[in-house]
């Protein structure tokens, strides 16, 4: 008899207690695939959603995209202001990718605005954040592309950029920029024609935007800072003279990266940084044809390898004007020599730190063909 | 006497002293260890663990003066009845305590993690259900479910580990940089979630084999467990710079989470789910001592009967703190008597029974 209580007591806890109080039925809510932040007038936030929805008939499945605009004090008030716009349950936790505008970012912390992301055990802190130029609204507005909405088409263009170590990988909670030490940089997307389209990175010092890198000098950047992604490719010149046609250039993939970075305090307490790259590169494109002759290929590797330095000290160069540290050189003051940063004033000091940067290149193989 | 199948082998209360220990903790113990420590709190772990090896070495210290009693029953031995009983009484509010303590925090975790808007007596009242269960049997049968259960912590430290690819090592350096004074702060902080090896206090006679066997097993146990929670907090030191975990109170949750694989997301859910199976073992050790030293107050042998009444005084203590501030209150009061009945008192009955040369007789198993 117990025993049977028991189980009486038992099934029906099973069956009458489910989805008593935390449920959330995926077919109730309405997900957001991308979202924009974009500065309002007054200092207000002006938030865009893209909402996807999936309708599946006989021929199969259709996307939708429908796209909500609203001008509200903080996230967690546009979520809000959604809510009375959107149907069903507003649900932000399936976001894959968040736009910044670049007049937000530029004039304005946008960390404030992220909080809610970091507070909600829900949120999707592994989407990706990308700055656009112009207004992240435009970009959203596009809602589809082929058959793709815009939020999936935006993650995809940006998981395949990062496998190609275009722009750095990272989400919103690996960009927590709180005393890190480093500085980061964001993708920096455009709209081309109505087709978004990357246009390099967007470089951050704290949290406010400060200088934009083309795609080339991205890659370089990466290389500069040891994060490259599965491969790499560049298309450098052949040769020292101004390139005229297509002979005077060749591509390499970058097989393999050494990097060494040191930073020195002297005696008197002068900061100075000494940044070596080696790699080790395949050539994949070299109209020319001329990589039997040994010398040929020294000559080319040490053309290359020149061509590499002085590009690597532009971009340092804007990095310091811009004072983004995206090399961690703070971080390493802050580990290695912990007195002589408490007395440090970082923003004055990084700019005029002295910079040795040496980038040699060494071709390990030439494909199928000489 | 002991029956033989009431016993466990000297592994068995190696896992078994392992599951008590790591338990809730884990999930608290960097950020509240580095909030003192900073960036060395890897070593006020370390430090932590070598104390609590010579804790067990004490008690062990003790029992072995008493290798056929548990500590109930050699209480009223050292210290005479009436003395003996109001030890026993404090040693079943310093387990009940703990117990409940455990549970208050694990209620926080899931309210704030997983059900934010599920009562929390819901919660209690399922966990509480399925460690009565398991407590009302013999320590055999418990030993028999912390061993199955014991694969589930190295997921755990697997799921942690992948979170190295965010890591920057850079992050501990410079090492001792907090001071000697704050590492010293971090460890007594640490020691709470080391606790748990006082069950050879109360399963010292159910353990087949020698008395080294026996302290050979707590101190792998010790060691193991301070290995588990240093490697823990290592990752999370690492990962986080010092600013964000000073806000981030349970970062190895924060850390799993942002984690993706190729088809699960939401890392943070898997390790909560096995994370409460470990939690859960904890609570059964300690609802078992907690029933074992009721029953003993009452002068009864048998600890099953105890166990319900037990779980619902536990229940009724974990429901009471509802914010924060309670909680550390409760969590500093509860450290103080735990600190009294793992650390003081053992040590103090340890020089009772050398002074006064009081033994327990040699059993057939001594």
């Amino acid at each position: 008899m117990r025993r049977r209580l028991a189980w009486i007591v038992i099934g029906s806890a099973i069956l009458i207690l489910c989805g008593c109080w935390d449920q959330q039925l995926l077919k109730n809510e309405r997900n957001v695939s991308i979202g924009g932040f974009d500065q309002g007038i007054d200092g207000l936030l002006r938030a865009t959603v893209s909402i996807r929805d999936i309708q599946v008939s006989e021929s199969g499945a259709n996307d939708s995209s429908e796209v909500h605009s609203v001008l509200a004090r903080s996230t967690q008030h546009a979520r809000e202001l959604l809510n009375q716009e959107v149907s069903g349950g507003y649900s932000p936790v399936k976001i894959r990718v968040l736009l910044l505008g670049e007049e937000f970012v530029r004039n304005h912390d946008f960390l404030p605005y992220f909080d809610v992301y970091y507070r909600d055990p829900k949120s999707p802190l592994n989407a990706k954040v990308a700055v656009t130029k112009g207004k992240a609204e435009d970009l959203i507005r596009i809602r589809k592309i082929g058959n793709k909405t815009i939020g999936l088409h935006i993650d995809d263009l940006l998981k395949g950029m990062e496998q190609t170590t275009a722009i750095p990988r990272i989400n919103i909670q690996t960009l927590h920029p709180l005393d890190r030490g480093y500085d980061f940089a964001l993708p920096y997307l455009v709209n081309k024609g109505g087709m978004p389209s990357l246009n390099g990175i967007a470089l951050f010092s704290g949290t406010k935007m400060t200088e934009i890198l083309n795609t080339d000098e991205s890659r370089l950047y990466l290389l500069l800072s040891d994060s490259m992604g599965r491969d790499l490719r560049m298309t450098l010149k052949s040769k020292k003279i101004n390139a005229s046609n297509s002979y005077d250039y060749v591509t390499i993939d970058v097989k393999k990266i050494q990097r060494k970075l040191k930073v020195k305090v002297s005696n008197k307490q002068d900061i100075s940084v000494k940044l070596h790259l080696k790699l080790r590169v395949t050539v994949v494109e070299d109209p020319s044809n001329h990589l039997y002759d040994i010398t040929v290929m020294n000559n080319l590797e040490r053309i290359l390898s020149e061509q590499l330095t002085d590009d690597s000290k532009m971009i340092v160069h804007k990095m310091q004007k811009a004072e983004h540290d995206g090399f961690g050189i703070a971080r390493r003051l802050m580990s290695y020599h912990p007195k002589l940063w408490k007395q440090l004033d970082w923003i004055k000091e990084y700019p005029q730190i002295p910079f040795d940067i040496r980038v040699s290149l060494q071709i390990v193989n030439t494909g199928i063909t000489q | 006497m002991i029956a033989a199948k009431e016993k466990i082998t000297a592994g068995q209360f190696m896992i078994v002293v392992i599951q008590a220990q790591i338990g809730v903790g884990i999930l608290f113990l960097p950020s509240s260890v580095e909030s003192v420590a900073r960036n060395d709190a890897w070593i006020s772990i370390l430090l932590a663990g070598m104390a609590a090896l010579l804790l067990s070495v004490v008690m062990w210290g003790l029992n072995r003066r008493f290798p056929t009693m548990t500590l109930f029953e050699f209480l009223p031995k050292l210290l005479g009845k009436f003395a003996g009983k109001i030890v026993q009484i404090f040693y079943g509010l310093a387990f009940i305590l703990e117990c409940s303590m455990v549970l208050v925090l694990f209620t926080d975790v899931v309210r704030d993690w997983i059900f934010p808007i599920t009562p929390r007596w819901v919660i209690l009242g399922l966990m509480l259900a399925t460690a009565l269960y398991m407590a009302r049997e013999n320590i055999r049968l418990i030993a028999r479910f912390f061993v199955l259960t014991f694969g589930l912590i190295f997921v755990l430290i697997l799921i942690a580990a992948y979170a190295y690819k965010d890591a920057n090592i850079l992050y501990i350096l410079p090492i001792n940089e907090s001071g000697i004074s704050n590492v010293l702060k971090g460890m007594l902080r640490s020691m709470n979630s080391l606790y748990g090896f006082e069950m050879i206090l109360l399963c010292y006679p159910y353990v087949k084999g020698g008395s080294k066997g026996i302290l050979k097993a707590t101190l792998f146990a010790c060691v193991f467990s301070t290995l588990v929670y240093s490697f823990m907090v290592f990752m999370c030191l690492i990962v986080f710079s010092p600013e964000e975990l000073k806000i981030i109170p349970q970062p190895v949750l924060y850390m799993v989470k942002a984690l993706s694989f190729t088809v699960i997301e939401r890392a943070d859910l898997y390790f909560l789910t096995i994370w409460t199976v470990v939690v859960i073992t904890t609570v059964m050790a300690y609802l078992y001592m907690g029933a074992k030293a009721v029953a003993s107050i009452f002068g009864k042998k048998k600890h099953a009967g105890a166990v319900p009444y037990v779980a619902l005084l536990i229940l009724c203590i974990s429901l009471y703190p509802h914010d924060q501030e309670l909680i550390n209150k409760m969590q500093i009061i509860v450290g103080i008597i735990a600190a009294i009945a793992l650390v003081v008192l053992p040590f103090l009955l340890l020089c009772i029974s050398y002074l006064f040369r009081i033994k327990g007789k040699e059993g057939a198993e001594g």
